[in-house]
């Protein structure tokens, strides 16, 4: 009972972490600059294609696999990633280098899909931008799903498991790297948020006329702002693909990955990093519990799995009518401290 | 010369379900995600009707028009108007549509597993074809779907031009606030296009089990492709989606099989990818989509 | 003269936004009242408080006997007000002619005609683009469309919200005597706000003076000229 609840926390940590990234990259996006980003998916899938590409191909040049298995690499995905799998148990820096090359490569994929889908959208207003990313979002899906060389079409490969040499502790080592990726996008936010750029992408966010009136390119900045929520959404999709050692197209949904972290900022609150936090947390616990309890649910005529949708949507339209700032609404930010504000204004006042 | 009527079929069907996206951005400035489920709503009237009255799925039509047109006209009511009055932006009513639009996926899904487990029902996967007549030699689903197509088309651009009725949601579209001192009811107008947009959607997704599989995702995964009719048609002409449906129905079918004659049949699986090329393209040289373009030659 | 319009104790705002406290108003049949103030005192939101745009809080709005403080906001003009928006006056997708019809959106059908050519041959110089396209026509042009559609529902009272406002010198002369001819030829009641006050004291029978969302005078528009103190703090003018 004890082990089933303590791997219940730990998925629970491991797909927390990485949500929180996903879903500071759209408050970044939507709470910082007003960029509508219905394509998260996107990125996200770009990231996690990554992860099911190159793993296996790295591991498969630095260790040692049978190369005639090479051949076919969708086809005897499986083999090379159980045999990678069994080398990587005693050489963590091996796996720890596949785990950066990989990232690197899923953040430089998520910045290439930012900028192509962001070079078009950037100069749309408000909606058109939203549609336009909506319909980027769905482009690599179809391209997944019809193109087996990605990731073996439909069914999805399996790849090597870069935490196998934590034994044990896999799970565990995983999940914490999840939250790392989500504590350093955290960190990013912050530090954006306190800086003049923030204060730049705000002032597009409210009004974007007066923005460029002032001597700012709003479509560059716009288009900087998907780009580096590209990357993070890359490096979250290739994380998660990690910690899964899988990845199919068909579970990279518009649903889970668009439309979930959209429910979760806007019912934590778009302006908030607290918010985004809460947002995340309450749903991920409450989309886990559903999917643990599924049975007890079994005597309705249809799939429980449904009753989320129903739940997201109820929430998401109950928040926007009573609440349309979420849980933790925006704090006024001020370009200096409080003491030092108290001091300039001794000065000047006085 | 298939491929040439399924274009045809195709064309319409999706001219239908981009009307009711036109109309709605039109009168009441909303881009409403939850259309495609109300295009599935309306593929469901025609199974559980035809299942359980055991008529053809054409004798349904009406009865799809309604519950779509009531659908959509809740949507609005409960799910918009609220939030509308307060003021929303329209990418807030967007988001509000995408709400309602993951609480009609899952009532859409409940329904189908609830009809599959109590009913036995192949509620997951469904074709009419069987039912189909036969109509100068093509399938009657091509006549009846341009027939509701041209109908829908015609008697709405007549009354846009002729009745007051037309004149005032033409005036809505333009100064809303400016329509509500002169007299105009805005929500009851508003809820008369949702209604109609709703009917148009039921008649597409009613029709679209004569020659298309449906599941309970069929709507939902042609979003995209909805948008990219109602815009690459333009939202100023309500001929727009009609012309932008013939354009892109057949990129989709017979243009893919012109280029994989030329290019090899690889390429056939990604026709789902021309709307979205289509629709990027618009967006980017072509804003206002065809009938700004047709309007704006013109002076 | 028997009284038109009283406005009782009004409070209205925005949402949460209070922004008129305790308004008293009287508008009597075939009376001009003018509402001076500062920017931001709160002028066109009363107007859009009697139109409803705005939210009334408390207080009355009677028109002929009738409360309407609490009537929806497409059903006011049935009442018989006419309303010149400062902006957005006009659709400019449609034609003039269609412009008008909307106006008259409320009369029966029949009648639409007939109450085109009264009005015609109140603003004639509307009646030579007529056919053209709303958003073609210049600001002094798109003024007397706005200001024909608003008489176009056959008002009893007309409210207009700085008629004259981004106008050049010789068009703002022109809609001022279209409205000096309105006044004297109809008997049309007509609450008004203008910035230009030169060309308003002479058309005005009463002055209401607007500050901060109160009323703090109201009296004859010399009796206003001529108290220099309000004239210098509030309006800019000695």
């Amino acid at each position: 009972m004890g082990g089933q609840w303590l791997l219940f926390s730990v998925d629970l940590l491991a797909l927390f972490g990485i949500y929180l990234a996903l879903n500071l990259s759209l408050r970044l996006q939507l709470g910082y600059t007003g960029i509508a980003n219905f394509g998260l998916v996107l990125a996200f899938t770009g990231g996690a294609y990554v992860g099911g590409w190159l793993p296996i191909r790295l591991g498969m040049w630095l260790v040692e696999v049978d190369p005639s298995l090479a051949e076919d690499m969708i086809w005897n995905n499986v083999i090379i990633a159980s045999q990678v799998d069994l080398s990587l148990q005693g050489a963590p820096f091996t796996a720890m280098t596949i785990l950066l090359l990989t990232l690197l490569a899923a953040g430089a994929a998520g910045a290439l899909l930012g900028l192509l889908s962001g070079y078009p959208a950037v100069r749309l207003g408000g909606d058109y931008l939203a549609i336009s990313l909506l319909a980027f979002g769905e482009v690599l899906a179809i391209i997944g799903n019809n193109y087996d060389p990605v990731v073996g079409g439909p069914l999805g490969v399996r790849i090597p498991d870069v935490w196998a040499w934590a034994g044990d502790w896999r799970f565990m080592a995983a999940s914490l790297a999840n939250c790392v990726l989500a504590l350093g996008v955290w960190m990013y936010l912050n530090s954006v948020e306190r800086s003049p750029l923030g204060r730049v992408l705000r002032a597009i966010r409210d009004n974007s006329d007066a923005a460029a009136s002032l001597g700012k390119n709003v479509a560059r900045i716009r288009l900087n702002v998907i780009v580096a929520g590209g990357i993070i959404c890359g490096l979250a999709g290739a994380m998660y693909t990690l910690y899964t050692t899988g990845v199919a197209p068909s579970a990279l949904s518009r649903f889970d990955w668009t439309f979930l972290p959209w429910v979760m900022v806007i019912f934590g609150g778009s302006g908030s990093n607290v918010g985004v936090l809460i947002g995340t947390f309450v749903f991920i616990l409450v989309q886990k519990l559903i999917i643990t309890y599924k049975f007890a649910l079994s005597f309705l005529p249809f799939d429980p799995v449904w009753l989320q949708f129903l739940l997201m949507g109820l929430v998401l339209i109950l928040v926007l009518n009573f609440r349309p700032s979420g849980l933790v609404t925006e704090k006024a930010s001020y370009a200096l401290g409080r003491r030092e504000m108290a001091k300039a204004a001794g000065k000047e006042g006085l | 010369m298939a491929s040439f009527i399924d274009a045809l079929t195709y064309s319409a069907l999706l001219g239908l379900m981009g009307f009711g996206l036109t109309l709605i951005r039109r009168t009441t400035g909303v881009w409403n995600v939850a259309h495609g489920e109300v295009v599935t709503i309306g593929a469901y009237v025609a199974l559980t009707a035809t299942s359980f009255l055991s008529h053809s799925p054409y004798f349904f039509l009406p009865l799809a028009f309604i519950v779509c047109a009531a659908v959509s006209g809740i949507i609005f009511l409960a799910g918009i108007e609220p939030i509308r009055a307060k003021g929303a932006s329209s990418m807030l009513l967007l988001v509000v549509t995408i709400a309602i639009s993951l609480i009609t996926i899952a009532a859409i899904n409940i329904y189908a597993d609830y009809l599959q487990n109590v009913f036995h029902l192949a509620s997951k996967n469904f074709l009419f074809a069987r039912f189909d007549f036969t109509l100068w030699g093509q399938m009657g689903i091509l006549w009846s779907a341009w027939a509701a197509l041209g109908a829908l088309t015609v008697s709405y651009y007549l009354m846009l031009q002729h009745t007051r009725l037309g004149l005032a949601l033409r005036a809505l579209a333009e100064q809303p606030a400016l329509a509500i001192v002169m007299g105009a009811n805005v929500k009851a107008l508003s809820f008369l296009s949702w209604c109609l947009a709703g009917g148009a959607a039921g008649l597409a997704g009613c029709l679209f089990p004569m020659r298309f599989q449906c599941h309970p995702g069929v709507g939902t995964s042609m979003i995209a492709t909805m948008f990219a009719v109602s815009i690459f048609g333009g939202i100023e002409k309500m001929y727009g989606p009609l012309f932008a449906g013939l354009v892109l129905g057949f990129a989709q079918i017979y243009g893919i099989d012109l280029i994989s004659s030329w290019i090899g049949p690889g390429v056939i699986p990604f026709k789902d990818l021309i709307p979205m090329i289509v629709l990027l393209l618009t967006l980017q040289f072509l804003p206002e989509g065809l009938s700004g373009f047709v309007g704006r030659r013109r002076g | 003269m028997s009284q038109l319009l009283r406005v009782q104790d009004l409070n209205a705002g925005y949402g949460a936004i209070h922004v008129l406290f305790d308004i008293n108003l009287e508008c009597d049949q075939g009376q001009a009242v003018a509402i001076v103030g500062p920017n931001g005192s709160g002028k066109t939101t009363f107007l859009n408080s009697i139109f409803r745009l705005a939210d009334i809080f408390s207080g009355r709005v009677v028109l002929d006997g009738k409360e309407i403080q609490r009537e929806k906001a497409h059903r006011i003009t049935s009442y018989g007000i006419g309303y010149l928006r400062q902006e957005g006056n006009v659709f400019p997708g449609l034609t003039v002619e269609e412009n008008l019809k909307m106006g008259a959106f409320n009369l029966p059908g029949k009648e639409v005609k007939e109450r085109m050519d009264e009005v015609l041959s109140l603003i004639k110089p509307v009646e030579v683009f007529l056919r053209r396209t709303a958003g073609t026509l210049s600001g002094g042009e798109r003024e007397m469309v706005a200001l024909a559609a608003a008489l176009m529902c056959r008002p009893k009272l007309l409210l207009l919200d700085e008629p004259t406002s981004g106008l050049s010198p010789i068009a703002s002369a022109q809609i001022a005597e279209l409205v000096k001819n309105l006044k004297d030829k109809t008997h049309l009641s007509m609450l008004v706000i203008e910035q230009n006050l030169k060309i308003m004291f002479d058309i005005v029978d009463k002055c209401y003076l607007l500050v901060s969302g109160r009323m703090i005078f109201s009296g004859q528009p010399e009796e206003l000229q001529s108290d220099r103190e309000l004239m210098r703090t509030y309006l800019g003018l000695s």
